[in-house]
């Protein structure tokens, strides 16, 4: 049986990435004794990934601690604010509610970690 | 899983993608804290997400788009410029020279393959485009890739 090349381009890739059904596998498993063509793909596709993942730069610790810590001070001071407004509404009279527009704005807003 | 469980697992992943797009440190960082912003503010999605890092990568996307415009409306700069950067390794040098022979998509589609092992349906969610069509620029853009490293150059 005749493979063509797209498709043997198609199963080296499912092998190198690991995303082939059993059956599929086994079969690209045979064709790499089998087929000088396929293995060629095979290379291909195993080059291709490994100079693709040369070109990922990695996450350095610093910047990752730094950016978690500014999402939780950011995150707790989403958090507060909606408690306290949520406390505030529910307490307050109705007459003060212009005062607590200010309030929120002035002191939710800026005065949090 | 947590916000802090996503952080973990996918800060990596986003950033690796944004610096491939980037090639900006500062910038960089900017956007990948936007982004968890972000996530962290549609976490109550996240049971009816299919893909979480297919899902965190198109919010990152999405935000460097933003930052891009950003810029060039204070700059002046074309949205599709990505800015220079150096890479690592002399190997690094030359496959990025073959990179830069495909379209700003045909490249992203390659990272998103064969650096993170996304699906092609997992890129047409990011991208914003249909899975038939990251499939034929996959195709297209594999078949120069492969010619470069047949020549060897």
């Amino acid at each position: 049986m005749r493979v063509e090349h797209e498709d043997l381009s198609a199963l080296a890739y499912g092998l190198v990435q690991n995303t082939l059904p059993d059956v599929q596998k086994r079969r690209a498993q045979q064709l790499v004794m089998d087929s000088p063509e396929f293995l060629e793909a095979l290379k291909l596709e195993v080059a291709l990934k490994s100079e693709v993942k040369s070109l990922k730069k990695a996450l350095p610790k610093s910047v990752e601690l730094r950016v978690y810590g500014n999402l939780t001070v950011h995150c707790h001071q989403l958090l507060y604010k909606s408690v306290l407004q949520a406390i505030l509404k529910a307490t307050l009279p109705s007459i003060t509610r212009p005062i607590f527009g200010l309030l929120e704005r002035s002191v939710c807003a800026n005065e949090l970690p | 899983m947590t916000f802090g469980e996503l952080y973990e697992e996918y800060a990596s992943v986003v950033y690796g993608y944004l610096m491939f797009k980037l090639r900006e440190s500062s910038l960089a960082e900017d956007v990948l804290q936007e982004t968890f912003l972000a996530v962290h503010q549609s976490i109550h999605r996240l049971p009816e997400v299919v893909s979480p890092k297919a899902w965190i990568l198109s919010i990152a996307h999405n935000k460097m788009v933003d930052a891009l415009r950003k810029r060039t409306a204070v700059e002046t700069v074309p949205v599709e410029t990505i800015p220079d950067g150096s890479y690592e390794t002399a190997s690094n040098l030359v496959f990025a020279e073959a990179m830069t022979q495909l379209a700003e998509t045909e490249r992203t589609i390659i990272y998103g393959l064969y650096a993170e092992g996304l699906t092609c349906s997992e890129l047409g969610q990011i991208l914003d485009i249909p899975e038939g069509t990251v499939k034929s620029k996959a195709h297209y853009a594999r078949k120069k890739l492969y010619q470069w490293l047949q020549e060897g150059t």
